[in-house]
């Protein structure tokens, strides 16, 4: 990941090579992405037809409580395929735009993304805000932004424990370098690159739920502004993510 | 031939529906083998190195084969398959590949790094009964493995 230096004065062969590396490395991160969403599009499909046969087995042979439970399994599959092909298109959307420019206050942001997913989940969770300042840059990515990063902190919370969520801002040179810090389950400091990659989670499928395109599009977001993003956990004590983003130009 | 122990199967999958599956298939094909469980490769690398949750033989014995998946959270199965072919103590536990991917990518990789088979996860019941049949006949039966 690097920071885009648009001001550079740079060379005109010098940009021409740029330019070919930059799509080359698209066309190699396409085909990966590519693999990797048939992959995990077939799981599902792979499942309806699984359970579908023995669903079918089932009928034949008189078995219709196995053959019930088979259909909810063929249901439950076609879900979880639904739901990874809306994700699929967002991050297909997000990584083919071009970002807006807008002052975007992202502590307001916040306060309503925390009440709805808070609401939702009906919780204790409690969400704590300080003063960020104002960015400029796309606010519905922002929101998507923001909203995947706290449902995450949200998510893998530990067991028993109210989920704390402390988001915090300050301005660095042209950046605002925002952190999003919770005292969740966390993970080990050795897949703190691995989680950006989509599909990858630490966990299977029956513990949490989830395409394991979030943090993904994440990143994508992220990087469609020209900022970066990291991640650090503790296993058993939470995980802070840190990310740069344009802040409002002064004058 | 000789009566044998019933090689003990330990499969790493991280789907829930998939290990399921393949116990009810494996009772389907009427073996009787013992089948262990893992989730992904770095419980696969504990279980086989008898460490973290994996200490007592009793419950985790040293399986006779390996039936491996290749995706899998945390450390997946190209990255496990990597150490166990690495591990002079693990290299002899025949390793099958049974997964999802049929990347030709996937299947040279696997063979250069030593696995004894790779098979295409089926896409139905009667196909995984068919597959845990033949594991049976030549895994169970016919080849001869290294003693411990």
């Amino acid at each position: 990941m690097t920071l885009r230096d648009d001001t550079a004065p740079a060379a005109g062969r010098g940009r021409e090579r740029q330019e070919r590396e930059r799509l080359e490395s698209s066309n190699r991160d396409l085909e990966a992405f590519a693999s990797l969403a048939a992959h995990d599009l077939q799981e599902p499909l792979r499942k309806i037809r699984m359970y579908a046969d023995m669903a079918k087995v089932a009928v034949e042979s008189d078995r219709l409580e196995d053959a019930l439970a088979g259909l909810d399994r063929v249901e439950a599959a076609a879900n979880r395929m639904q739901g990874l092909i809306t994700d699929l298109l967002g991050l297909a959307r997000v990584a083919g735009q071009v970002p807006s420019r807008d002052t975007v206050d992202v502590a307001a942001l916040i306060e309503s993304i925390g009440r709805q997913l808070v609401d939702r989940t009906g919780d204790d969770a409690e969400i704590e805000v300080g003063a960020i300042p104002l960015l400029e840059a796309d606010p519905v990515l922002m929101r998507q932004l923001f909203q995947n990063l706290i449902s995450n902190a949200l998510k893998f919370r530990r067991p028993g424990v109210p989920a704390k969520v402390r988001v915090s801002g300050e301005q660095v040179g042209e950046w605002v370098v925002v952190s999003v810090a919770d005292n969740g389950i966390g993970f080990d400091d050795k897949y703190a690159e691995r989680i950006f990659r989509p599909f990858q989670r630490l966990h299977s499928r029956d513990q949490y739920e989830g395409s394991g395109v979030g943090l993904a599009m994440v990143e994508a977001i992220v990087e469609r502004h020209g900022g970066e993003i990291s991640a650090h956990g503790q296993p058993g004590e939470g995980a802070t993510f840190t990310l740069n983003l344009p802040a409002v130009s002064e004058g | 031939m000789q009566d044998r122990e019933p090689l003990i199967i330990l499969m790493a999958d991280d789907d829930a529906d998939d290990r399921a599956i393949a116990a009810e298939a494996l009772r389907e094909a009427r073996l009787a083998n013992e089948l262990h469980f893992v989730e992904d490769g770095e419980k696969l690398m504990d279980y086989l190195r008898q460490t973290g949750d994996y200490s007592d033989p009793e419950t985790a014995p040293r399986p006779g084969i390996i039936l491996l998946d290749l995706n899998m959270p945390r450390k997946d199965g190209r990255e496990a398959l990597e150490e166990i072919k690495a591990d002079p103590d693990l290299r002899r536990i025949p390793v099958v590949v049974l997964t999802t991917s049929t990347a030709e990518e996937d299947v040279y990789r696997s063979y250069d790094l030593g696995v004894s088979g790779y098979i295409a996860k089926p896409v139905t019941f009667g196909g995984l009964v068919e597959v845990m049949r033949n594991l049976g006949n030549y895994w169970f039966e016919l080849v001869e493995l290294p003693g411990e």
